[in-house]
C-alpha cells in the first residue's frame, strides 16, 4: 500500500470515531426497538462516508460492504421504518452489528498491515437477502412513494436557477467520466485543487453541498458540475486544475449573461441572485423528491459538521510538553514573587500584579490539567456492547446500568483501565450471573441479571466498581481450585478475604470450561497488574448468592498532587495529603513499647506502629524526643501507621517529578522514595510513598 | 546536531564527533579540574556548564558518593561527589561540573576547575593499571607543563551505579 501515512492515519481516526458513533446509535436504537428517521439518516451518512473514504484508500472489502449497507438504508429511508415488520427488526440489528464487527476487523487488519478479506460474498449475500426481504415487503405498500418520479422531473428547473449568478458570472461546466463513481467526492476534490489557483471567496460551485449530500452525485451524473468565478481571470487560472483532474471527461466555459448550457437558463439567471445567494436556500433546492427526508437530514448534517469542527485531536506528547512548561511557570512564578530580594520592600503595585499573576497561573494549571482529562463514558459505553453480545450468546438476560459516566480521569488512566473493566464485566457475565433463570427466581431476584458499572471521584482517587447480582463467589470451589493450582496449602484455614485474593493471583480461572469470553487462564491477575501499573488497587468483595463487587481505586492524577511538606533534620519531605489521616502531637507517656523495641501509639481503638523518618532514612539531624516532633497518621491501601517527623512546613500543591534513573538505580524506591518535587523557592523535596515505607519497615 | 558533526560521526569514533572542528587536527579540547590535588581532564564534549554555590538536596539510602540532586532550571540532575567516588576526603572548596553523557545529565563535585587545554590524541598514554573505578582511560602531561593529568572516560562515569 503506497498511500502516505498522514492520509492513512486520518482515515483510521475517522473510521474509529464513525464506528463508535454507529455502535452507540445502534445500541440505543435496539433498546427502542426501532430506528428513528434521524437514525436512519445518520447511518446512511456514516455508511456513505465509510464507503467514500475506503474507496479513496482502495480498501475494497470495506467499500463494498459499506456500499451495500448504504443501499439498504437508502431503501429504509425511502420507505421508513414502518415498512419493516417487527419480526425482521432483530435480524436487522444483528446484521448491522455484524457489519460493525466486520468493519472493525478490517480496520484492525489495516492497522496491523495484514491483507484485507477477499471473501466477503457470504456476508454480502446476507445483506442482499435482507435487502430483498425489506424491498419485498415494501412492495406491498407502494402507496408510500407516489411522489417520487414526477418530482424528479421538475427538479431541474429549480436547479438551473443556480447555474450562474450575478455575483459569480464566469462559469465552468464539468462532466466526469461515466460510471466513475462518487461524483460528489470527486467534485469536492476538484474544488480543493481549484483552491490552489483561486481564493475560496472568489468562486462558488453547484451543487453546493457535494461534501455533505451524497444525492448530489446523481445530479452531477445527470447535469454535470458547475464552478463559477467572480472574474474571468480567475477562471482562466483555474482551468488547469480541471484539465489535470483525471476523472474529468470534458468541460466547457459558460458566462452568466449568455446562459449557455440551456435555453431555460435565461429565465433562471434573472432569478438567480434571489434564489441562489443565501447558503441555506441551496440545501432545499436539489431533489425536492425527498423533501421530507432532506429537511430532516440537513439540520443533523449541519450540526454534525459543526461539532466536528470544534474538536481537534492533539498528540499526547504535545500535551505532556505543555504540562511540563506550565509546571515550570507555576514554579517560576513562585520563585519570582517570593524572591528573597523583595524582603523588606514595600511594593504595592508589584504585590497587586503578583497576586494577579498568581491567580492566572493557577487558572492556567487547571486548564492544562483538564486537557488531559477525559470522561470514562467511552470506555463504559463499550461495555454495553459486550453485555449485549454476551447475554445473547450465553442466553443470560442481563441489563447493564452505568453510573457516573461523566467522571473524568487522566487519559493514560482511561487507557489502562479499559481492558481491566472489560475483563471484569466479562467475568461477571460468565461466572457471576446465573445461567438458569429459575435459579434467580428461586433466590428471589429479578429474572434478568443486573450489572452496575459505576465511577465516582473521591478526593485524590477515582473509584470504579463493577457490581453484579449473580451467584457470588463460592469460597469452597475457589479454595479447592487454589489448592489444585498450588496457590493454597491444603489443611490451612483461609479467611473469606484470603480466598477472594486467590482470584487475583496469576493463572487462576475457576470456570471448568474455557469459554469464548473469559477463562483463558489469563484473568483477574492481568486486571490487577494493569491497575497497579497506574498506581491503583483492586479489591473484590462477594457474598454467596448475592453477587460480587470488584472495586478499582485509581489515583486521579499522577503528575500534580497536594502534598504536606515536613522537615526531618535539614531534609524536606513531601507526604501526599490524600494519605494523611490525622496529624497530632504525642507525649512519651502515650507510647507503648513492644518487646522488639517497636513503638506504638493508640488512636481511637487501634494501635498503630510508629516509624521514625530520621531512623528509617538514617538521617543525621532531627528530633529524637517524640514530644518535640509531630506524628502523621498515614494510610495507604491496607497499610496504616504513624510517621514521626520534626515539624510541619505547610501544605502545597506540587508537581511530581521522577528522580533521575541514575539515583533510582540504587533501589531507593524500595524505601518509599518515589519521586521529588521542586518547591516554590527552587529547592527540592523528596516525595514519600507511605505504603512502601510500611512494607519496607516490616521486612 | 549539525550536518558537519554528522559527517564526523562516520569518519571518526562517535564520542569525539561531539567535539568541535579541532578534531581535524587530531586534537581535542579538555577541561582540567582538580580533585584531591590530582589533575583530571574530561573531554569538553561532555561538559555543559560549571556551577558554583549550588544547593544539593541529599537523597536518603544511597551511597555516600551520591551527593544528591539539584534543580537545574526545572530539571532534576543527579550529582556525584567525585572526591568520595575515588575514596578521597572532600575539601571545603568545591564546584559542580554539569555533564551530558550520552543524553543523560549528571553533575560531579570537584575541588576546583583549572583550565581548558587542547590535547593531541597521540599525547595520551595508556594507564599502567586499571584502577580508580576504571574511570581513567589515559594519562598525559600538561602541554608545556610538568604535571600529569588523568584523562577521564565520561561514559564510565555514567555507569558508576552499576
Amino acid at each position: 500500500m503506497s498511500m502516505n501515512n498522514d492520509m492513512l492515519e486520518a482515515y483510521l481516526f475517522e473510521m474509529h470515531s464513525l464506528l463508535e458513533q454507529l455502535d452507540d446509535l445502534v445500541l440505543a436504537a435496539e433498546e427502542a426497538h426501532t430506528f428513528s428517521q434521524d437514525d436512519v439518516n445518520e447511518i446512511f451518512r456514516i455508511m456513505h462516508t465509510i464507503k467514500g473514504s475506503s474507496a479513496m484508500m482502495e480498501f475494497n472489502s470495506l467499500m463494498t460492504i459499506a456500499h451495500r449497507i448504504e443501499d439498504l438504508f437508502f431503501v429504509i429511508r425511502e420507505k421508513t421504518m414502518d415498512a419493516i415488520s417487527d419480526e425482521l427488526k432483530p435480524e436487522m440489528f444483528d446484521l448491522i452489528f455484524q457489519s460493525i464487527d466486520f468493519f472493525r476487523e478490517e480496520i484492525e487488519k489495516v492497522e496491523t498491515n495484514q491483507p484485507l478479506s477477499t471473501s466477503i460474498d457470504t456476508f454480502l449475500d446476507k445483506i442482499n437477502s435482507f435487502s430483498a426481504k425489506i424491498s419485498g415487503e415494501a412492495e406491498d405498500e407502494p402507496a408510500d412513494e407516489p411522489a417520487d418520479t414526477p418530482q424528479h422531473g421538475s427538479a431541474p428547473t429549480a436547479e438551473e436557477a443556480a447555474f450562474a449568478s450575478a455575483e459569480f458570472p464566469y462559469g465552468l461546466h464539468v462532466y466526469f467520466d461515466e460510471g466513475v463513481g462518487m461524483e460528489n467526492l470527486r467534485a469536492m476534490m476538484l474544488i480543493n485543487s481549484v483552491k490552489d489557483y483561486c481564493e475560496e471567496s472568489q468562486f462558488d460551485y453547484y451543487p453546493p453541498d457535494v461534501q455533505m449530500n451524497p444525492e448530489t452525485a446523481n445530479f452531477i451524473i445527470d447535469n454535470g458540475f458547475y464552478i463559477r468565478f467572480r472574474t474571468a481571470g480567475d477562471r482562466e487560472e483555474a482551468v488547469p486544475a480541471v484539465k489535470d483532474n483525471g476523472a474529468v471527461r470534458n468541460w466547457q466555459v459558460f458566462d452568466a449573461p449568455e446562459a449557455s448550457p440551456a435555453p431555460a437558463q435565461k429565465a433562471a439567471a434573472v432569478q438567480a441572485p434571489v434564489a441562489v445567494e443565501p447558503e441555506p436556500a441551496h440545501v432545499e433546492e436539489p431533489a425536492p423528491a425527498h423533501a421530507a427526508v432532506q429537511q430532516a437530514a440537513a439540520p443533523t448534517a449541519a450540526k454534525q459538521a459543526h461539532v466536528k469542527e470544534s474538536l481537534i485531536s492533539v498528540s499526547l506528547s504535545k500535551l505532556d510538553s505543555l504540562m511540563a512548561v506550565i509546571s515550570e511557570i507555576v514554579i517560576t512564578e513562585a520563585q519570582v514573587t517570593a524572591s528573597p530580594d523583595l524582603k523588606g520592600l514595600k511594593l504595592d503595585n508589584f504585590t497587586k500584579a503578583a497576586r494577579q499573576l498568581r491567580s492566572l497561573t493557577d487558572n492556567l494549571q487547571d486548564v492544562g490539567l483538564s486537557l488531559r482529562m477525559v470522561p470514562v463514558s467511552a470506555t463504559f459505553q463499550k461495555m454495553k456492547r459486550i453485555v449485549r453480545d454476551m447475554s445473547k450468546k450465553l442466553k443470560k438476560e442481563t441489563n447493564l446500568v452505568l453510573v457516573g459516566e461523566d467522571t473524568e480521569v487522566d487519559k493514560t488512566v482511561v487507557d489502562s483501565i479499559s481492558d481491566p473493566i472489560m475483563h471484569i464485566v466479562r467475568n461477571s457475565m460468565d461466572h457471576g450471573i446465573e445461567s438458569d433463570r429459575a435459579e434467580r427466581i428461586a433466590a428471589g431476584k429479578d429474572p434478568a441479571g443486573k450489572i452496575i458499572l459505576s465511577a465516582r471521584q473521591t478526593g485524590g482517587e477515582v473509584i470504579i466498581e463493577v457490581i453484579d447480582d449473580g451467584q457470588g463467589v463460592d469460597d469452597d470451589a475457589v479454595l479447592n481450585k487454589a489448592i489444585r493450582q498450588g496457590l493454597a496449602q491444603p489443611g490451612v484455614e483461609y479467611s473469606h478475604k484470603d480466598i477472594l485474593n486467590f482470584l487475583l493471583m496469576p493463572g487462576f480461572s475457576t470456570n471448568t470450561e474455557v469459554t469464548e469470553y473469559s477463562g483463558r487462564g489469563v484473568g483477574m491477575d492481568v486486571v490487577k497488574s494493569n491497575v497497579e501499573s497506574v498506581g491503583g488497587t483492586v479489591t473484590i468483595t462477594s457474598e454467596r448468592g448475592k453477587g460480587m463487587t470488584t472495586t478499582l481505586r485509581i489515583p486521579l492524577n499522577m503528575s500534580i498532587m497536594d502534598g504536606m511538606e515536613v522537615a526531618v533534620g535539614d531534609s524536606i519531605f513531601t507526604v501526599p495529603i490524600s494519605d494523611i489521616q490525622q496529624i497530632f502531637k504525642v507525649s512519651d507517656i502515650n507510647i507503648i513499647q513492644d518487646a522488639t523495641h517497636g513503638e506504638m501509639v493508640k488512636i481511637v481503638d487501634n494501635f498503630y506502629s510508629i516509624v521514625r523518618a530520621k531512623e528509617f532514612y538514617q538521617l543525621n539531624g532531627g528530633v529524637d524526643n517524640l514530644d518535640e516532633g509531630v506524628l502523621l497518621w498515614v494510610e495507604s491501601g491496607d497499610n496504616s501507621f504513624c510517621l514521626f517527623v520534626d515539624e510541619l512546613i505547610g501544605e502545597q500543591q506540587v508537581v511530581v517529578k521522577p528522580l533521575p534513573d541514575y539515583v533510582n538505580n540504587y533501589g531507593i524506591k524500595n524505601y518509599g522514595v518515589s519521586g521529588c518535587t521542586i518547591l516554590g523557592d527552587g529547592s527540592i523535596s523528596i516525595i514519600l510513598d507511605v505504603a512502601t515505607i510500611y512494607s519496607s519497615q516490616n521486612n | 546536531m549539525s550536518e558537519e558533526n554528522g559527517l564526523f560521526a562516520r569518519t571518526d569514533e562517535a564520542r569525539s564527533a561531539l567535539s568541535d572542528k579541532v578534531q581535524e587536527t587530531d586534537e581535542e579540547k579538555y577541561l582540567i579540574f582538580r580533585s584531591s590535588n590530582i589533575l583530571y581532564a574530561l573531554s569538553t564534549a561532555y561538559v555543559i556548564e560549571i556551577l558554583n554555590n549550588v544547593s544539593i538536596t541529599r537523597i536518603p539510602m544511597v551511597p555516600d558518593y551520591i551527593a544528591g540532586v539539584i534543580n537545574l532550571r526545572g530539571a532534576i540532575v543527579p550529582i556525584v561527589d567525585f572526591r568520595l567516588l575515588l575514596g578521597r576526603i572532600p575539601e571545603e572548596e568545591s564546584c559542580v561540573i554539569i555533564l551530558d553523557i550520552l543524553d543523560t545529565s549528571m553533575g560531579i563535585v570537584v575541588d576546583s576547575v583549572d583550565q581548558m587545554v587542547d590535547i593531541s590524541r597521540s599525547a595520551i598514554l595508556p594507564v599502567p593499571s586499571q584502577n580508580e573505578h576504571k574511570l581513567v582511560s589515559g594519562m598525559c602531561t600538561v602541554p608545556g607543563g610538568v604535571s600529569t593529568i588523568m584523562i577521564l572516560d565520561g561514559e564510565a562515569l555514567e555507569h558508576t551505579h552499576e
